[in-house]
């Protein structure tokens, strides 16, 4: 027994020392069971091991210890199963302090203990513990900035649970373009859910645009099935876009068919608000939102119908605008249909705040003077912004032809499109289906 | 502490008040901070959001501290209150509620500045959104319904400084609207530069 322990310390060691991680990581794969037999040592065998040298073995070590964690009580006669609470404490040092040149060459198992270790939290609701290791997972995990791993989702569903975002958003300002395979680990689960929880922060801090376009990312995902992350989504979605834009604008064309003709049937009450929304009718639109209260309580999206109450006063006022130079405020309570003049004017003062309408109230004769926009875009802030956006749309190409050139140059797309011509004549028409067909069972990995 | 007050040309740029305060009170309330430590960390955290007006991140501070602090450290709902009105926009009830709560001195300042700060605003607003505005309804809006020694000073200054007028007879004030800021010119170098970048990137 202790001599297949003994083993294990000295090749971790000598292993680690030689800098061969790849040897050492397939070593590991088959340890598991040695560790498993021996899990009354396993805290001693930790002692042994330096978690910044050895981080693959320590992590090896772990793994073992959730996996215990995680087996029914038959299961684990006569094993020694880790106190929960040590265990995180151990773990989150071990995070912060471990080897990330280490662990990035077992990609898979790191992700698998970030996620071991969100769950443990999750389970004993101290999500907020978790936050500042898994920022510090990410940091290690990734190969740059803008790679997307499995630990982001992790990171964010804390986030969500603790109420606090602040941490989350500096991972949703970076425009990812690549994703951390992790040794084939990355599941479109993964990416569903960086994208749908995504979405929920930048919603509930008021970000709207930036949670619709997370929206849309999750519902344009090439699929063959529905997912419930994309259903919930496009609820979301539904809200969301009514709020931003006072209509749903329809999904791009390379949506895939399943997400319009299934996910439309399953959300009918969100399309009924829409439908209702479009009557420019507040007090229709309250009766439906009440009649549907019960069900949009229970998938926690009142708050948004609420909000979208709120936005259809403001749909009104600026279509007013359209057709009014000057108007009464209490022509205008009378017709958006709001309680009483004071509501009126505390509603277009907040518009002009925000920038919503250019209007001036005069309260000598009560009334809303409307305006064009007296931005004449002639001054230096407009050839700024055009500035940055011309440089957006250079960064954007040359992201797609460095991705096309990885493409081009992956042999196992070259084998198949070079095999494919051979094979038939409509060589080329067969090759991309075929690609597309790997598509649809996964998310497209461009990290290759 | 230091207490920072903007003057009123800065306002409408992006300024984030206390902003080493607020990262190294974020830091210590994820390391796990407990007890009294924690429940100052958290006054004084969210004293600044609603400095910075940052209401949504207020509402989730708010809504992550346990029952339990809420009700050892009554403080922390007073603050909330303030937040609560802001987020309605009853700019009165925030003023009298800043005014009329004896603050400790470790959130004091904070609420000082949230005071000015949300004058600074308000009197903004004013000169964007009104042609003519009656004087209860701008001494309401900038706070001083309980001080109307105070209101008639600060439209003094205003009259003298940005040009409104008042029209005593039916109390009705006229505000000037702000000029837009002058942002500063690119210099013609840079300028071609960037063009010939973006000519060279359509070329290739």
């Amino acid at each position: 027994m202790a001599s297949s322990l003994e083993h294990f310390v000295n090749s971790v060691r000598n292993l680690s020392g030689e800098g061969s991680w790849r040897e050492l990581y397939d070593f590991l794969g088959k340890s598991p069971d040695v560790l498993m037999r021996n899990s009354e040592h396993l805290d001693t065998v930790l002692d042994t091991l330096d978690p910044q040298l050895h981080s693959l073995g320590v992590l090896a070590i772990y793994m073992v210890k959730f996996m215990i964690l995680n087996q029914n009580a038959a299961q684990n006669q006569g094993i020694q199963v880790p106190e929960p609470e040590v265990l995180i404490s151990q773990v989150s040092q071990f995070i912060t302090v471990c080897n990330g040149e280490q662990i990035r060459c077992a990609p898979d198992s790191f992700a698998e203990l970030c996620n071991q270790f969100t769950q443990c939290l999750v389970e004993r609701e101290t999500p907020a513990r978790g936050i500042v290791p898994l920022t510090k997972a990410i940091r290690k995990a990734r190969m740059n900035e803008t790679q997307l791993t499995s630990i982001h989702a992790s990171l964010l569903q804390l986030c969500l649970m603790a109420q606090n975002l602040k941490p989350a958003l500096e991972f949703l300002n970076v425009e990812i373009s690549e994703i951390n395979s992790e040794n084939g680990y990355f599941d479109a689960k993964h990416f569903l859910l960086y994208y749908y929880y995504g979405g929920v922060i930048n919603m509930a801090v008021k970000n709207f645009e930036r949670a619709l376009y997370s929206f849309e990312v999750a519902l344009t995902t090439p699929s063959s099935a529905v997912s419930h992350i994309m259903l919930e989504s496009y609820k979301k979605y539904i809200l969301v876009s009514l709020i931003l834009h006072g209509k749903v604008a329809p999904l791009p064309k390379y949506t895939s068919q399943v997400v319009n003709r299934l996910l439309k049937p399953m959300s009918a009450i969100y399309h009924e608000i829409t439908t209702v929304f479009a009557t420019n009718k507040p007090t229709s639109l309250e009766l439906v939102l009440q009649k549907h209260r019960e069900l949009l309580q229970r998938e926690n999206n009142w708050g948004l119908a609420k909000q979208v109450q709120q936005s259809l006063y403001k749909k009104i006022i600026q279509r007013l605008t359209q057709t009014f130079l000057t108007l009464s405020l209490s022509d205008m309570a009378l017709r958006v249909q709001l309680p009483s003049v004071m509501e009126a004017e505390k509603l277009v003062l907040t518009m002009i705040e925000d920038g919503d309408i250019y209007a001036s109230i005069s309260q000598k004769d009560g009334m809303v003077l409307f305006h064009d926009n007296p931005d004449k875009y002639d001054s230096t802030s407009t050839v700024e912004r055009v500035q940055k956006e011309v440089n957006i749309c250079i960064e954007l190409d040359m992201q797609v032809q460095k991705m096309e050139e990885a493409i081009c140059t992956n042999p196992v797309f070259v084998k198949k499109a070079s095999g494919a011509m051979e094979e038939d004549d409509g060589g080329r028409s067969s090759a991309s289906s075929a690609l597309q067909a790997g598509a649809a069972t996964k998310v497209p990995s461009f990290s290759m | 502490m230091k207490n920072v007050l903007l003057s009123e040309g800065e306002m409408s740029s992006k300024v984030v008040l206390f902003e080493s305060t607020t990262q190294e009170l974020e830091k210590q309330e994820l390391e796990g901070a407990s007890g009294l430590v924690l429940a100052d960390l958290h006054c004084q955290l969210l004293s600044i959001y609603l400095c910075n007006f940052d209401l949504c991140n207020a509402k989730f501070l708010w809504k992550r501290i346990t029952n339990e602090e809420k009700t050892a450290f009554p403080l922390l709902g007073q603050i909330w209150e303030v937040g609560q009105k802001l987020w309605l926009k009853e700019h009165n009830s925030v003023f009298s509620l800043l005014r009329n709560t004896s603050w400790p001195p470790s959130i004091e300042p904070y609420m000082t500045c949230l005071e000015e700060n949300l004058r600074q605003k308000s009197i903004q607003l004013i000169g964007k959104a009104y042609l003519s505005i009656t004087s209860t309804t701008f001494t309401e809006l900038v706070g001083y319904v309980d001080y109307p020694e105070n209101a008639e000073k600060l439209l003094a200054k205003l009259q003298e400084e940005q040009g409104w007028t008042c029209d005593s007879a039916s109390k009705l004030i006229i505000p000037k609207r702000q000029a837009a800021q002058n942002v500063p010119l690119m210099r013609n170098e840079e300028q071609l530069q960037s063009l010939t970048q973006f000519v060279s990137f359509l070329e290739n």
